[in-house]
């Protein structure tokens, strides 16, 4: 099946006009902050035995004594997940965070290395066959 | 007549059309201005290839529903395989004029046959020489994609992400971490997996969901598998929600595409859910419009198949 619209052959000004046309549409989008914004609250539902079981999740996250404006997310497995990283999950929100960092290098610029506590280091995506360990990097 | 999406390491003029175009629509400026975006900073034009990351971005903060964070207008849910397609033809059409040749055809990577080799020798891949993509690198510094401050020419990444998920405008080069995130890519095990997978998808329509999709894009698993590892194991700016900075971003999704075209040559030119679903899955139905930017929508069941346009030098993934 040929589609007609594929026959519509893109030029610089088609594009410039179809950008103005969804100019405001993509605007609203790309302001939107993610639903509940830092601090969101996962709402996770279930039954058992007849009983209604509903948990609450928050996750609020400082990182050099700044919050983390990011909504993190937890799915009904409690994987951990971040739109800003969209195609990972973690099992463990200490291992998100550090991603974050390394992912977005220009908004958390490196530290001397100390060498900080390390437990609550849960290995979270490293732990998994395939997946390398990545360091700890902790900082003061 | 259709034309052919040719192996990338298998076709040493795709793969010089490729960088070249990418070069080219890199450098081709529409009227449109981050202004009219509402991208911060001073109002600067956004070049045809730019206009991709950004719609990339628009699709994944477009939620559907907008009570969630999860599934959006091209990620976890249906729509994934059906508005990358789209994404790609779109490209293939801007790449044809900006080449002055109309039988170009989208090249793929195999990334499946690299995912055989031991770890080191997936690094040293030939995709990642500098007649093809270039290296791994913050920023990389060899190949086609490589930022000279002083040439305005050269490729560079204009428009990302900070960490709050807001584009911002910036002038640096392409960054690259290579297997950093993951030892491996997909095997061909997964993708042979993958075409066994039916149906096609599953309520509850998101990323735990069973059925194809859910296995091609990468949820099926814990750690992430498929299109989900590739965009891990290549890593830098790959990883944010701006990834098609990377031009192995197109790639990637080209051969996705493929193995899409496989399941379906397998399985029948399927697609769920159908209009009747809830509300909540507008967005993904079998009729509704996809995201668009930078062209008129299309709809899942105007891609399902596009064989009388372009089809792939093998169906063998």
């Amino acid at each position: 099946m040929k589609h007609k619209k594929d026959l519509e052959r893109p030029t610089p000004e088609s594009i410039a006009h179809y950008v103005q046309r969804n100019a405001s549409k993509a605007r609203a989008c790309l302001k939107m902050k993610m639903r509940g914004g830092a601090g969101a609250e996962t709402v996770r539902e279930t039954d058992y035995k007849g009983h209604s079981i509903v948990v609450r999740t928050t996750y609020r996250v400082d990182i050099d004594g700044r919050p983390f404006m990011g909504a993190i997310g937890v799915s009904n497995s409690g994987e951990v997940h971040y739109h800003g990283v969209p195609n990972m999950k973690f099992s463990s929100a200490l291992d998100l965070i550090r991603t974050v960092i390394d992912v977005f290098p220009d908004d958390f610029k490196k530290k001397r290395s100390g060498g900080g506590k390390t437990s609550g280091r849960t290995n979270g995506m490293s732990g998994m066959p395939g997946m390398m360990k990545r360091r700890a990097k902790q900082t003061r | 007549m259709a034309i052919i999406r040719p192996n990338i390491l298998k076709d040493a003029v795709a793969r010089q059309k490729y960088a070249q175009g990418v070069n080219l629509l890199k450098n081709e400026f529409t009227t449109s201005t981050t202004q009219s975006l509402g991208i911060p900073g001073p109002s600067n034009p956004i070049s045809t290839y730019d206009l991709f990351v950004v719609w990339h971005q628009v699709a994944m903060m477009t939620m559907t529903p907008t009570s969630q964070n999860e599934r959006n207008a091209a990620h976890s849910g249906p729509v994934f395989p059906a508005w990358h397609r789209f994404m790609l033809r779109q490209l293939e059409l801007n790449l044809q004029r900006a080449l002055q040749d109309p039988a170009f055809g989208l090249p793929y990577w195999d990334w499946a046959a690299d995912g055989d080799l031991t770890p080191s020798k997936q690094k040293k891949s030939k995709i990642w020489a500098a007649d093809c993509m270039g290296n791994t690198g913050s920023p990389i510094s060899k190949g086609p994609f490589v930022f000279k401050a002083s040439n305005p020419q050269s490729f560079r990444v204009r428009i990302d992400a900070d960490s709050s998920n807001q584009l911002r405008q910036v002038n640096r080069g392409l960054r690259r971490a290579i297997g950093a995130g993951a030892t491996t890519l997909p095997r061909r095990s997964d993708t042979s997996t993958a075409l066994k997978t039916t149906p096609y998808d599953l309520p509850p329509w998101d990323r735990s969901s069973g059925g194809f999709r859910n296995f091609l894009e990468g949820w099926a698993q814990n750690p992430v598998v498929m299109h989900n590892r590739v965009h891990v194991w290549v890593g830098g700016d790959m990883l944010p929600p701006t990834s098609p900075n990377d031009p192995v971003f197109f790639l990637n999704h080209c051969n996705v595409d493929r193995i899409w075209e496989a399941w379906m040559n397998k399985n029948g030119r399927t697609y769920v859910p159908l209009d009747n679903a809830s509300i909540d899955l507008k967005g993904h139905r079998l009729h509704d419009d996809l995201s668009s930017l930078i062209s008129p929508p299309t709809q899942p069941a105007a891609v399902l198949n596009m064989t009388a346009t372009y089809t792939y030098d093998t169906l063998l993934v």
